[in-house]
């Protein structure tokens, strides 16, 4: 399978996030995670449990301090599977 | 910017929760009457959220014990062990723990918060994996923080999830050390502790088990869950606090690890920290001591425990899924109504814990009960009476727990 791209995976991240979301918001790579969305930090760690899972890829939690924006997470996520797979 | 401006938010929700009743988080105590019992505003209160599991913070024995300490040794040791030398009753604390674990080495801590902090950082090298679960208690995740191995986190008690990313690890150099609660303190709910440590065997990796919650609870002879099913041996270092069945304050690790002492010299929330006051030492050994040759103690808390946890069940309250001293009752998503629940409850004579989101698994409110082997049937029914009571005067329709806590 081939590694998907920091776009296909932005997509699933703001899939993710969608009901963290504020009424009418519209998610994009600029997105600020826990600035813009109604989200608390244990639950930004469940969703990089789902995107863990959806990629088949483990996101030390030392990394997640540095995910500000849903572009970060994605180019995190193409970062690892690049130097995994 | 100042300093404490990012807080902004925590200080926001304190001014709400002084205005709209009492401060959950900073109930002041007129008096504190027992085991059970304290005064506030002039009112006598039943604590029902203390974890003093087995009541001996009022024991004659813990008392006597510590009283002669104190008189005979002094107010306290005004250094830590490595600089100021060890009193023997520190060292005969530590021989008691390691034989009644039948482990080879104990180390006995300040807190049980340092106990965690410094066995998890300490162990946790920079080569290595600490795979924690994702309830783990917070003196867990800041060692993990402290350490400089890379951490991952497993969905609770979910042991696919922790065997999935075991296996992601394959090929890649260093230590897996698997971390793990007997019983967790949120929910109360167990580890499944036979199905990890076969996992554990497979992959060959480590064991640390914080018994917090679970010594002095569970095990024929009350030294926790791995006791309870038999699996002591296959627990590598195993973590505790004195803080709640002891009655007393401080921590320990037993291990028999080869070269475990060497922690002594390494492990730096140990080295560099006052040991515990001699009268705190000497009580905790009489702790023990009515630990191992008191079994009615526990068989008092699991008396006690149906009558709280059922009953809360009965009354139609979602609760955690295993019976055990802690009884967490879901009180919805939101805070507001869990914390004016929480404040009718105390203004009815009943203390338990609320806890909040995100201290909470899947961003429920919980009101957190504890059970005691001192409380009378009555204090609990009592309790059990008036939550029902309160509950459905105020709308609180319980959120299913299995589902919220995902």
């Amino acid at each position: 399978m081939a590694i998907p791209d920091s776009k296909t995976i932005a997509a699933a991240v703001m899939e993710a996030l969608e009901p963290f979301s504020r009424p009418g918001q519209v998610l994009g790579r600029d997105t600020d995670i826990m600035a813009d969305l109604e989200i608390d930090s244990v639950a930004v760690l469940d969703v990089v449990m789902v995107i863990e899972d959806k990629y088949d890829v483990s996101v030390p939690l030392e990394l997640v301090p540095k995910i500000k924006t849903i572009g970060d997470f994605a180019d995190q996520i193409a970062a690892l599977l690049a130097g995994e797979k | 910017m100042g300093l404490l401006d990012r807080f902004e938010s925590v200080t926001r929700a304190t001014q709400e929760f002084d205005a709209n009743g009492v401060n959950p988080f900073g109930v002041a105590w007129d008096d504190v009457l027992s085991q059970t019992e304290a005064m506030w505003r002039g009112r006598k209160v039943v604590l029902a959220g203390t974890h003093n599991y087995l009541g001996l913070t009022f024991s004659e024995d813990c008392i006597e014990a510590g009283v002669t300490a104190l008189r005979q040794r002094g107010t306290g040791t005004t250094g830590s062990r490595i600089a100021n030398g060890t009193y023997p009753d520190h060292f005969a604390l530590e021989a008691q723990l390691a034989t009644w674990f039948d482990k080879r080495v104990c180390m006995v801590f300040t807190t049980g918060f340092q106990a965690n902090l410094g066995v998890v950082a300490t162990l946790g090298g920079p080569d290595d994996v600490l795979l924690i679960d994702s309830d783990s208690h917070a003196s867990i995740y800041d060692a993990v923080k402290l350490s400089s191995a890379k951490i991952l986190r497993f969905r609770h008690n979910d042991m696919k999830d922790l065997e999935h990313r075991l296996e992601r690890l394959e090929g890649t150099p260093g230590n897996r050390i698997i971390v793990a609660e007997g019983i967790y303190s949120m929910l109360g709910d167990r580890a499944p502790l036979a199905e990890m440590i076969a996992i554990k065997k497979r992959f060959g990796a480590y064991l640390i088990l914080d018994e917090a919650h679970s010594v002095g609870v569970l095990g024929p002879s009350g030294r926790g869950l791995a006791e309870e099913l038999g699996l002591l041996d296959d627990v590598d270092v195993l973590t505790g606090t004195f803080s709640k069945s002891f009655g007393t304050v401080g921590g320990f690790c037993v291990s028999s690890l080869p070269d475990f002492e060497v922690m002594r010299l390494v492990c730096r929330p140990y080295m560099f920290a006052a040991s515990l006051p001699p009268a705190v030492i000497a009580s905790t050994s009489a702790a023990v001591r009515a630990l191992q040759t008191t079994p009615a103690l526990r068989l008092r808390l699991w008396r006690n425990i149906p009558v709280l946890y059922n009953g809360l069940r009965a009354a139609g309250f979602a609760v955690g899924p295993h019976e055990g001293p802690i009884v967490a009752v879901a009180a919805g998503k939101g805070r507001d109504l869990a914390v004016h629940t929480w404040n009718q409850l105390l203004e009815a004579g009943f203390y338990v814990n609320l806890a909040l989101s995100p201290a909470t698994p899947g961003g429920i409110s919980l009101l957190r009960c504890s059970v005691s082997a001192a409380h009378t049937v009555e204090q609990l029914q009592g309790l059990v009476d008036a939550l029902t009571r309160i509950a459905q005067g105020n709308g609180l329709l319980p959120a299913p727990l299995a589902v919220a806590a995902g």
